[in-house]
């Protein structure tokens, strides 16, 4: 689009930020590190970059999400996975999440358990560069019994209860959106969920799309952005990178494979055949770039 | 008139008095109460609108069918800001795993908390409401329990007191007795066909009622507001048959919406 200072045109024809998932995230991924996901429950959840960890050669990793779903089952299945933190992990109106289930029934898995406000709180106060964040709780809850890092605060004003929460370190952030510009604007007209306030938290930030806009729709558009770009260190385009889950407004979510999932864990599947059922979408859509 | 069309009107006839502010919607009845309520009674809650199950675009989310209804959302809220709004008024209409008679709900698990026997979710927004009320749609001792494993919140702690609606009662969180008490009770029990069926000992009031049938009106907006039948989902619990509604509603949805919207 020709505007009056030319410069958005002129960087419209470089790649900015773009590259594929595997030079997006395989340099960047060590042994224990914490990697944030983004999306929530099975809506806009980057399984395209989930299934780039899923096959790198790291262990112990710490989770991070909010809602998880078969993000979590994924990374789980590939056996990458030393600790959870989480206010809910489930398949939603499909159930309970069976790899997860089964990660803490057997102990095989740490699952640092956060209500919502707190988890929200710890994660804006990660990407205030707070050391934590003072929140209200209900103080008869068991998470203060479990989690470590919910404890009472200092009342220092008033008398009510007030309880901190520490800010998680997070390494890396994988985040999926509708649409990205390659400078690493990225978009939704869905609900933004925590994405926007898990990339400032995160040090690095890996965003997969599915599709690329250019300057003239990235103006069109400005309101729909949630991302911006000094957040996003790594574009990725890959269009159904969300599937099964959806990517809403864009698609619904995979109906028969959910009830794939589902079926395939009642009757005894195995974690790969899980993972293999999890990553299904991703072989008809893909990394594109 | 279905088990779901009644408890729907039962959640509308008290949720109208909770003062303006947000819900927070668990379950398809607990949202059909909400929209029944704010349509013919006069309750000023907005539902939590934006993130809900269909998009702005219309377009159906399944994994969110409790906020199925928010086509036309009150407000625009985004998640974040659910937790925005909770210095307001605020109403969670929660469906955990169980609830007991100290009024603790658990969504964590049974067991120990660290390897617990059988594991839930997690305790998700439990804890964070400023009021909270339980929907357990099914009445079972198995969810009313005599004592929770893990307590994901109490109930008693709110000074809002909370509601308790199942398809056979209202109870009411007391605080001067520290039990539920019993407000309304469904035509087809009775107190002691209830007890048996609940697994923790409640008051009864002074003024205990039957819970009213559905009116004309209400019956006839629950077909508009929810043509697919989505409040009979709170009430199937084989895996096949839940599958089999939902492939239904998914495929009735996709015809609205458009086929393009569906991944093939």
């Amino acid at each position: 689009m020709a505007d009056d200072t030319g410069s958005l045109t002129n960087r419209s024809a470089a790649l900015g930020k773009l590259t594929d998932s595997a030079n997006a995230l395989q340099p960047f991924l060590r042994d224990g590190i914490c990697i944030g996901l983004g999306g929530f429950g099975l809506d806009r959840k980057p399984m395209a970059l989930v299934r780039e960890i899923a096959t790198a050669p790291v262990r112990g990793l710490t989770l991070e999400t909010f809602a998880g779903g078969l993000d979590v089952e994924a990374l789980l299945a590939s056996g990458k996975v030393a600790r959870i933190s989480a206010c809910h992990v489930g398949l939603d109106h499909f159930g309970l999440a069976p790899l997860f289930r089964t990660a803490r029934q057997s102990g095989g898995v740490e699952f640092e358990e956060w209500s919502e406000w707190t988890q929200l709180a710890a994660w804006r106060a990660a990407a205030e560069k707070a050391p934590y964040a003072v929140v209200p709780l209900d103080p008869a809850t068991d998470l203060l019994k479990v989690n470590p890092h919910i404890i009472p605060a200092p009342t220092l004003f008033g008398t009510a209860p007030a309880f901190a929460v520490r800010a998680p370190t997070i390494d890396i952030a994988i985040l999926h959106a509708e649409a990205v510009h390659p400078d690493g604007w990225a978009l939704t007209s869905g609900d933004t969920y925590l994405d926007p306030i898990l990339a400032r938290a995160a040090k690095r930030v890996v965003v997969s799309a599915e599709r690329l806009i250019d300057d003239a729709e990235l103006e069109r558009r400005h309101r729909d952005v949630h991302l911006i770009a000094s957040a996003v260190d790594a574009v990725v385009l890959a269009p159904g990178g969300a599937l099964p889950g959806s990517c809403l407004p864009n698609h619904m979510l995979d109906f028969p494979a959910m009830r794939r999932y589902v079926e395939a864990s009642a009757a005894g599947a195995s974690s790969a055949d899980l993972s293999a059922i999890a990553l299904s979408g991703l072989d008809r859509a893909g990394d594109e770039s | 008139m279905s088990r779901a069309d009644r408890l729907s009107w039962t959640i509308a006839r008290h949720v109208r008095h909770l003062p303006a502010g947000t819900a927070f919607t668990a379950s398809s009845s607990a949202t059909l109460g909400v929209r029944l309520a704010q349509q013919l009674l006069g309750c000023r809650l907005s539902l939590w609108g934006h993130g809900g199950a269909y998009d702005p675009a219309g377009i159906l989310s399944v994994h969110a069918r409790p906020w199925l209804f928010n086509r036309r959302p009150h407000a625009r809220v985004t998640l974040p800001g659910v937790f925005d709004t909770q210095s307001e008024p605020h109403a969670l209409l929660a469906t955990p795993a169980q609830v007991d008679g100290q009024a603790n709900a658990n969504l964590s698990g049974l067991g120990e908390a660290v390897r617990p026997k059988v594991a839930f979710g997690g305790t998700r927004g439990l804890p964070d409401a400023r009021a909270v009320h339980f929907v357990l749609p099914v009445h079972s001792a198995r969810q009313l329990v005599e004592r929770v494993d893990f307590v994901s919140t109490c109930a008693a702690t709110r000074d809002t007191p909370s509601f308790l609606f199942t398809e056979l009662c209202m109870m009411r969180w007391s605080h001067p007795a520290g039990a539920w008490e019993l407000q309304e009770i469904a035509p087809e029990i009775d107190i002691g066909g209830l007890r048996a069926r609940t697994g923790f000992g409640f008051a009864i009031s002074d003024e205990l009622r039957r819970i009213e049938e559905i009116p004309d009106a209400a019956r006839s907006l629950l077909h508009v507001i929810d043509p697919l039948g989505l409040r009979d989902l709170d009430f199937i619990s084989d895996r096949s048959e839940l599958l089999d509604a939902f492939q239904r509603i998914y495929e009735a949805e996709a015809d609205l919406v458009g086929r393009d919207r569906v991944p093939r």
